[in-house]
């Protein structure tokens, strides 16, 4: 992998590493920090990746660790109270974003790499490192969790 | 393909000082080889001290099982009376791999799916911290890992080893799957934890099953396997692709223990076939001719009968999601697989549909496929055979 298309995938995925960050973290700065790390860790470990092709499901892996080590830094995350009141928080669907940070990470983070990232099945089982069909109940108790979320909002 | 939600509307833009700051680190790379970062790592391995438990052995019955599984994430599922009663009849059999016991409490099959679920504890009922995970969150868990942080008096955003590293107790990574015979085996696996009320940690594992192959008996082997990691020399996660572990994590004592078990295999409770008023062509380019339901002790699995219209893309065509519905339009809950069925290799037909949560099949049945931003459904009703 040499240092422009690096670069360049670096930035054609930032908004979904945005994201990814948001979801773990939920605190503009922290994303900042994991997303840095990210940057340095991924190039340092360019060798791992053995197809360009899965540049995208290898530095969520990345980006997912390096967000466990910040949490694991900064002991809390914001609640979803703090999170509501955040300033930097203003996403386009309020109700949405709340109903979506309600549910458990473990059900939240393939959700929004399925439905925000467009990642597949195989995609995210790579990136979370869990069996594809782990990755498919999860997502399906995730829908019907946001569900009912959003019907009780 | 339109979907449900675009949950890229939950999340605020990304503030250019992030962005300028990921692009900043990316550029900053050099080509040549970066310089190895070392991190420093405490050789001493602290010894460590089991605080001897005061914990009871709880009774059998005490021990978590597959509808704890449904009822702990509000999933609503009500696991079918003879599901459960062959599930609450299992022999409970304890095995020893290394410093932790392994209950086996629940154990079945009904040809299509095995399940089982086992629940690990130390052997001396010392504290210990037990977890399917190591970074994990344990409130990633929901509310079950809630309530295993506020027993164990770290907040919930602690990791496992954090937890461990915190309370100074030991870790340990318990592992449980099911291996049947490849002509057995169809698809990969689904497994999950929870966490009981004495913080014992319950591993769930279900292996998809080609129910063609599948006669009276299916022989599984049981595999239990237990790491230690030190809690107090572990280093932060690392990002090793290559790797199917944490290079970075002490591992400091490994067992395995496997056995082979031969489940019964009940016979298959009933068969419906049903049919639309007429062929139903949903807007996906799939038309519905019919529906297949089999019923056995898990619950029933409903696949539709659909012809792919000529010129379509199998995969475009599938970019969408099937319910069904009862006979009062209510939806009937996916069951104990948690996952649907699709079959396409015989292409323009296609079999698709779910394990529902039923004890009996219906007379008539409801399809809704939502794609494309459409919501369409049509009414099945069952042939006379």
């Amino acid at each position: 992998m040499d240092k422009d298309f690096f670069v360049g995938e670096i930035d054609r995925h930032s908004g979904m590493l945005f994201r990814v960050a948001y979801t773990i973290l939920r605190s503009g700065d922290d994303c900042r920090d994991a997303l840095q790390e990210t940057a340095l860790k991924a190039w340092e470990k360019r060798h791992t990746l053995r197809d360009e092709k899965l540049f995208a499901a290898w530095i969520t892996r990345i980006l997912i660790n390096a967000c466990y080590d910040i949490r694991r830094k900064r002991k809390r995350t914001l609640s979803l109270e703090e999170l509501s009141m955040e300033p930097a928080f203003q996403p386009p669907d309020r109700t949405l974003a709340l109903a979506v940070q309600s549910l458990p990470e473990k059900l939240r983070l393939p959700l929004v790499l399925q439905y925000s990232e467009g990642m597949n099945y195989k995609e995210i089982a790579q990136a979370l490192r869990l069996p594809e069909s782990t990755v498919r109940g999860r997502i399906h108790r995730a829908k019907q969790e946001l569900r009912k979320e959003l019907e009780e909002s | 393909m339109k979907q449900e939600w675009d949950l890229k509307n939950a999340f605020p833009s990304m503030p250019e000082d992030c962005h300028d700051a990921l692009m900043r680190a990316a550029r900053s790379v050099k080509e040549e080889e970066p310089m190895k970062r070392f991190s420093v790592k405490t050789v001493l391995i602290a010894a460590l001290v089991l605080i001897a438990g005061t914990a009871a052995a709880l009774a059998a019955s005490d021990l978590l099982g597959w509808s704890d599984f449904f009822s702990a994430f509000g999933y609503r599922i009500e696991i079918p009376r003879t599901a459960r009663d062959i599930l609450t009849a299992t022999e409970e059999k304890t095995y020893r791999v290394g410093p932790l016991t392994l209950t086996v409490n629940q154990l079945m099959t009904d040809g299509r799916i095995a399940v089982c679920s086992a629940t690990a504890e130390t052997a001396d009922k010392s504290p210990a911290v037990i977890s399917s995970e190591i970074y994990d969150a344990i409130g990633a868990n929901g509310a079950n890992g809630q309530a295993a942080a506020e027993r164990m008096g770290v907040d919930s955003t602690a990791s496992w080893i954090d937890a461990a590293h915190q309370l100074k107790l030991p870790f340990y990574r318990v592992t449980v799957y099911m291996d049947v015979e490849e002509k057995y085996h169809h698809g990969d696996d689904m497994g999950d934890t929870l966490w009981d009320e004495k913080n014992r940690c319950v591993s769930y594992s279900l292996v998809s099953l080609n129910e063609k192959n599948v006669q009276d008996q299916l022989p599984v082997k049981l595999t239990m396997l237990v790491t230690q990691y030190d809690a107090e020399s572990i280093e932060p996660p690392a990002a090793d692709w290559a790797s199917e572990t944490f290079a970075e994590v002490k591992e400091i004592g490994r067992w395995r223990e496997s056995c082979d078990i031969t489940l019964p295999v009940p016979a298959p409770l009933q068969q419906k076939t049903y049919a639309p008023d007429a062929p139903f062509s949903f807007a996906n380019g799939m038309t519905l001719n019919g529906v297949r339901a089999d019923l056995t002790v898990a619950g029933a699995y409903v696949v539709g009968l659909f012809t792919l219209e000529e010129g379509k893309d199998f995969y475009e065509a599938y970019d969408g999601e099937m319910d069904f519905l009862d006979q009062d339009g209510q939806p009937i809950p996916w069951g104990m697989a948690e996952s649907g069925i699709i079959e396409y290799d015989r292409l323009p037909q296609v079999e698709w549909g779910a394990m529902l949560n039923l004890e009996s099949l219906p007379d008539a049945l409801t399809v809704v496929l939502r794609s494309g931003g459409t919501v369409q459904q049509v009414s099945v009703h069952a042939q006379a055979r």
